[in-house]
């Protein structure tokens, strides 16, 4: 394991063994969907747009 | 600013020390959707967004202003948080630890001590500097003083802030999250507090009619500048996002949280800091308090300004420190926190003595730290969203050398690392900060996006045909991946 870790090696393998076990599929461990980031992505434009009308205004 | 999160770890039961690096679990994980966003607010309101509208105010009026803020952070927060907190949340994992996989152990290393070490030092030099001007501007008002704001006493007192943040500091995480505590609600009184003075001190018609402070001849490039200068203000969040991230409970939870908060609180300040600039004709916000809330009342607000800058110095550095002692190994990991953080304000200390320096370049400070941590932001996308699918194998995070599949070739990621020499040198092609040079496209594309987008496209290229192609640095199949993470 990492050296800067040395100490924390056992706790580290814990929690290794702890997310393989019980936190596989957890929805706090769950990636973004693709329409996740396709709303992001939009809202990020929208919002840029909002500053050019700002500026059109 | 992080105070809340370094409560957390205590609560949690573990050590700073530990706790900064191990992935966290579903138990640890704290914050809802609603917490986040009450932390990203209280880290948005701070003084460095009055210092922002501010310094946008020298360039452009209030409706360009109002603009650029608008489409500059929500650039430059869109990809920044995409960069920054979806991996951290999802693996719980520390965000300099979870760059592995882009840069390598090494390649973080030299990312960390020299992009994310100089950004923060520059901070912390300009919000102690801030706490000099506050404090004589305070002498002046109450004891009829004459002290200028580049004078010796800037500086003394611009130490003092230092010697006070490294105690802080040194105390522990759960000093700076009591300061914070009030910091923050305090801070919002003082914006509220700007917005009345100036509903009561000015009108719209003269907002909207206020010359910019000290434009360029060229209005394209004022506006391109402005914006360009709040991406970056937008992108300089990421070394504080990702450790926050990973405590909250779901993506969801992480991902509009982060935007939604730090979009809205920063652009309320930034416009009243620049409306307040606007009005008063003066870009430092040390300045406002005492014509708009007189002897007592404003120097009491500078006093709290004052204050407030020290923890939040406290707060950026603790993360950054943090990320000094994980990022070099064995080297710093038995050197006592205090004398780390120490070390770490030196320089700040140094700059201190240049505080119209220090002023004066904000801007450029901003904008070519920008010009880095752009760049970085488009290579861990593209590594994290398009190369690796957003799976990465948390084991190899924490294993040696030759065992990680992180290591690749002497601990640096090739590609992570020519993705941010190729994105910076585009960059500062189409405009150099320091010279205040700028190609006409400048005008229409500005740059930290652009460069963003160079680092991603490099890195996607490079990382194929070096690592992909021979089965180095574990881009593996999804289901090989998914097995060990």
């Amino acid at each position: 394991m990492d050296s800067a870790d040395a100490s924390t090696a056992a706790a580290l393998r814990r929690r290794l063994e702890e997310i393989q076990t019980l936190e596989q599929g957890d929805a706090s461990r769950a990636a973004l969907t693709g329409r996740d980031l396709g709303i992001y992505a939009l809202v990020t434009l929208g919002i840029t747009l909002l500053g050019f009308l700002v500026l059109a205004l | 600013m992080s105070g809340n999160h370094q409560d957390s770890t205590d609560v949690a039961g573990e050590t700073t020390g530990s706790l900064g690096s191990l992935p966290l679990l579903r138990k640890e994980r704290i914050w809802n959707g609603a917490d986040f966003t009450g932390v990203n607010i209280s880290l948005a309101i701070a003084t460095w967004a009055f210092l922002v509208g501010g310094s946008t105010a020298l360039l452009v009026g209030f409706q360009q202003g109002i603009a650029a803020m608008v489409i500059g952070n929500a650039i430059g927060l869109g990809f920044m948080i995409l960069a920054s907190v979806v991996a951290s949340q999802r693996y719980g994992v520390e965000q300099y630890t979870i760059l592995r996989p882009v840069f390598g152990i090494v390649g973080v290393g030299i990312l960390v001590f020299t992009v994310i070490l100089i950004t923060e030092m520059g901070w912390s030099s300009l919000l102690a500097i801030m706490v000099g001007r506050a404090v004589t501007q305070v002498s002046n008002s109450a004891f009829s003083t004459d002290f200028g704001p580049e004078s010796l006493m800037v500086t003394v007192f611009a130490l003092v802030a230092i010697a006070v943040s490294w105690w802080i500091l040194s105390r522990g995480p759960v000093t700076i999250g009591r300061f914070n505590k009030f910091i923050a609600p305090g801070l919002i009184v003082v914006t509220v507090f700007l917005m009345v003075f100036l509903v009561i001190n000015t009108s719209w018609d003269t907002l909207f009619s206020a010359a910019p402070l000290a434009p360029f001849e060229d209005e394209r490039l004022n506006f391109a500048l402005a914006v360009e200068f709040n991406v970056g203000v937008g992108v300089s969040w990421y070394p504080v996002m990702g450790s926050l991230a990973r405590l909250t409970k779901t993506p969801k939870a992480a991902l509009w949280p982060s935007y939604g908060g730090l979009l809205g609180a920063t652009l309320i300040a930034q416009i009243v800091g620049m409306a307040a600039a606007l009005t008063l004709g003066d870009s430092d916000p040390t300045v406002w308090m005492l014509p708009f809330g007189g002897p007592v009342l404003g120097a009491f607000i500078l006093l709290f300004i004052a204050f407030a800058n020290i923890t939040s110095t406290s707060s950026i550095v603790y993360s950054t420190v943090l990320a000094i002692r994980q990022a070099s190994g064995n080297l710093l990991s038995r050197v006592k926190w205090a004398w780390l953080c120490a070390a770490f304000f030196v320089l700040p200390a140094i700059l201190a003595f240049f505080p119209g320096f220090m002023y004066l370049r904000f801007m450029t400070f901003v904008t070519l730290s920008g010009a880095f941590l752009a760049p970085m932001c488009g290579a861990i996308i593209a590594d994290y969203f398009l190369l690796r699918r957003q799976r990465v194998i948390l084991e190899d995070l924490y294993r040696h050398r030759g065992e990680s599949a992180y290591h690749f070739h002497g601990g640096v990621n090739w590609a992570g690392m020519a993705a941010v020499a190729v994105g910076a040198i585009f960059y500062l092609v189409i405009y150099n900060p320091v010279t205040l040079t700028a190609q006409p496209i400048f005008g229409y594309i500005t740059a930290s996006f652009p460069a963003a987008i160079i680092g991603a496209v490099v890195y996607y290229v490079l990382a194929r045909v070096l690592y992909v192609r021979r089965g180095v640095g574990g881009y593996a199949p999804a289901e090989k991946v998914e097995g060990r993470a």
